[in-house]
């Protein structure tokens, strides 16, 4: 009877009345943080107004920016922005921005409206533009 | 009001004695996948600590061993539930730094364990067995049969059940209904930091999430049921093939596939294993049957004979 209570009741201790970590409280919680520092970018050439999407991974990987674009994987603001870096350098280009949204364990925060010139701008730690 | 009977009922549970074939099979394979899991890195040659490090590593590989084989199989199932509950439940994954936040496929690898060693582990396809059946034939007994006290193994069902609850259970928020996680594990594991825009790719998210969520509730409730155990195993298969093959979760989709065996009555086990084993050959059978060779010519086929 306690092995069953202890089976079936002790997760939901855990989830509603959220204990100090233990391990002798079980917790069936798969994939919580798995990826959940990811960032998913779209990055565009400003002409003034207008906005024009690059295919920026064909151009990571016409331009060698990354051994693997399968690989490239961008976990933060610093690591978008020092793409964005790397593309106006690649492109030639003075102006291009980013729309941003990086995971969360439960969705997807936008992190970027594409504001920000990232030839120009660079990030402070704490993800906000200097 | 009605009283409920629980106490009997309990009482009952408690007495149950019946097949042991479910026991040695959940016995074979979860050792196996534990040896899979921990035993590369239990080697000594990968361990740096100190010693009480190397005596762990003896002692659990050993009892692993002991439990694959079936050689005094309750105490070395006993040993090794303890040691794979002290890496999988109590943290020591974190201290040899296999794991940064614990893993939960090794915390159910190891209750797994902990449960089946409360079955008679022994009583059937082990040594155990087999020195039980050579020293009743060698005194001209009647070989017993394959019978202990399971009144464990419905505890095994209710950690599979629990385990699909609460996975469920964590998943029901919107951000994942949406898809929003799903498409974070696969950017992680396949896309890199480009989402793919195209409606089928959304819609294939969305049906995915959805139904993972769906599936793992009516695991957790519907397998208790005969009526949709087998519908439901198949899709749970299923499941974690997909698991399996997308998502490198290996011992944890394969001790969820073993653990379906609790929710079957072990007699059922038991007899569907007897006809799959089918009848014991005769010498004309196996001639008919076998090619003839110098060394077998002649000779009658080994004794199978069963309880």
């Amino acid at each position: 009877m306690v092995l069953a209570a202890w089976l079936a009741l002790s997760p939901s201790y855990r989830y509603i009345v959220k204990p100090p970590k233990s391990p002798w409280i079980l917790d069936w919680a798969m994939f919580r943080g798995h990826g959940s520092d990811m960032c998913d970018v779209r990055y565009f050439i400003a002409h003034g107004d207008e906005r024009e999407e690059i295919d920026w991974m064909a151009v990571v990987e016409e331009k060698g920016l990354h051994r693997s674009k399968r690989r490239l994987r961008l976990r933060s603001i610093q690591e978008v922005h020092r793409m964005g870096r790397q593309l106006c350098v690649a492109l030639d280009e003075p102006d291009i921005r980013a729309k941003i949204r990086c995971g969360s364990s439960t969705t997807w925060r936008r992190r970027g409206k594409g504001k920000a010139n990232m030839c120009t701008t660079v990030p402070r730690p704490d993800g906000k533009r200097k | 009001m009605k009283r409920l009977d629980l106490v009997p009922r309990f009482q009952a549970q408690l007495r149950l004695q019946s097949s042991t074939r479910p026991a040695g099979i959940l016995r074979i394979v979860l050792s196996s996948l534990a040896m899979a899991k921990w035993g590369r890195r239990l080697g000594w040659d990968h361990l740096h600590g100190p010693l009480w490090e190397w005596g762990f590593s003896l002692v659990t590989l050993t009892s692993l061993c002991f439990m694959l084989v079936g050689y005094r199989a309750r105490l070395a199932t006993g040993v090794a539930a303890a040691c794979a509950v002290a890496i999988g439940v109590y943290d020591l994954n974190n201290y040899f730094g296999w794991e940064t936040n614990g893993s939960h496929h090794e915390a159910t690898l190891a209750v797994a364990m902990a449960l089946v060693a409360l079955l008679p582990t022994g009583g059937s396809y082990s040594i155990d067995r087999w020195l039980l059946v050579r020293r009743a034939q060698q005194e001209g007994r009647p070989v017993p049969p394959e019978i202990g006290p399971m009144w464990a193994l419905p505890l095994l069902a209710l950690h599979v059940s629990a385990v699909y609850f609460y996975g469920g259970m964590v998943k029901s928020h919107f951000g994942y209904l949406r898809g929003d996680r799903l498409e974070q594990i696969l950017m992680n594991k396949y896309l890199g930091s480009v989402l793919p825009r195209a409606m089928w790719f959304k819609v294939l998210i969305l049906v995915s999430a959805v139904g993972s969520v769906v599936l793992e509730y009516s695991l957790a409730i519907g397998l208790w049921f005969r009526r949709f155990r087998w519908p439901l195993i198949a899709l749970g298969v299923i499941f974690h093939a997909a698991l399996y093959l997308t998502l490198t979760v290996y011992t944890f989709s394969m001790t969820m596939c073993i653990c379906y065996i609790a929710f079957f009555d072990p007699w059922d086990v038991h007899r569907e294993l007897d006809r799959l084993h089918g009848p014991v050959p005769t010498p004309a059978d196996a001639a008919v049957t076998t090619p003839s060779t110098p060394e077998s010519a002649g000779r009658p086929p080994a004794d199978q004979s069963r309880a």
